[in-house]
């Protein structure tokens, strides 16, 4: 064994191939993406009525097989866990933006990522959703310095799962087998409410 | 049939996880970043031997962040240390004990 993920930290690749890289690799996922159905707001909206649990499945597919790998490559000396990127977590502000990002997904069924694919699709909606977007930022940064206080309060650090149980920073064993736990326990939940919503004739 | 062969493939890989987490500790995770930190050494001594010196002392101080009690990373720096700071003392030394050339009091006027 001599290589080391991720590449382009631990000195594999530079600049210029983890570019090229970048491209390929976005292709690919925008591929998936759209064959995955995230690049229609009529399959990501109806989530949160729990009418249609097949994003719901996806992502819990994508977030299960993630870290199941990125647990088995740190364990065998494959992954330095060190090296992948973690950003603070920066506690109430990332809250309160959760809370308007999630307003704004279920008002318009996109979010930024789906957008950018909704938009290269040929969808208006997310076309109307991405200048939205766009307005908000520019907004943000024009009462910046109104709120910046706040917008750096409570950083935590680099904060996992394992950390905020009072474990080591990089014992994945936790981290692991709680996000497993917590992406079944949603896809069981959204399943029952799809149940429930299909016996009530919703879906 | 793709999708049978989806779930299926998600299946093993949660069980293949959840058999990992189960089966192993802390300690493992520990021995994972000993193992890390000798592949990290390898390519320092490689990076060293092509006198690569810069990036021969980065995989050193990865080693080092990996397993701070790998003795092998240590040695690596002070090898890269030896190799690169070396002869600049040696050259230094040698203009120190360099004889100056004796400047003539008087011109030489051939008398």
């Amino acid at each position: 064994m001599d290589f080391i993920f991720p590449f382009f930290t631990t000195g594999l690749f530079d600049n210029s191939v983890n570019l090229f890289l970048a491209i390929l690799l976005g292709i690919g996922f925008g591929m998936i993406f759209v064959k995955a159905g995230f690049s229609t707001s009529a399959h990501i909206a109806p989530v949160f009525y729990f009418k249609n649990v097949m994003v719901a499945q996806v992502m819990v597919s994508a977030i299960i097989t993630t870290s199941t790998l990125i647990f088995l490559g740190v364990l065998f000396g494959y992954i330095d866990y060190s090296k992948i990127y973690i950003p603070a977590t920066y506690l109430w502000p990332y809250f309160v933006g959760g809370l308007l990002f999630g307003i704004g997904m279920v008002m318009s069924g996109w979010c930024p990522g789906t957008a950018v694919s909704g938009v290269a699709t040929g969808k208006i909606d997310a076309l109307i959703f991405l200048l939205g977007v766009m307005a908000g930022m520019y907004f943000y940064f024009d009462i910046y310095e109104y709120i910046k206080d706040f917008a750096n309060s409570t950083n935590l650090g680099r904060y996992t799962i394992a950390k905020a149980l009072g474990y080591e920073e990089d014992n994945l064993q936790v981290s692991y087998v709680v996000t497993f736990i917590a992406s079944f326990g949603l896809l069981a939940f959204m399943l029952i409410m799809n149940k429930i919503a299909r016996s009530k004739g919703d879906a | 049939m793709g999708k049978i062969t989806s779930i299926i493939g998600l299946v093993l890989i949660a069980a293949a996880g959840i058999i990992a987490a189960l089966s192993t500790s802390y300690e493992d995770v520990i021995k994972g970043k000993k193992e890390l930190s000798s592949t990290y050494i390898t390519k320092a001594e490689t990076e060293l031997e092509n006198k690569n010196y810069g990036k021969a002392e980065e995989f050193a101080k990865q080693a080092i962040q990996a397993d701070p009690s790998n003795k092998k990373a240590y040695e690596v720096i002070v090898a890269i240390t030896k190799a690169t700071v070396a002869p600049v003392v040696a050259k230094s030394e040698e203009k120190k004990e360099a004889p100056k050339p004796k400047r003539r009091a008087m011109p030489d006027l051939g008398c």
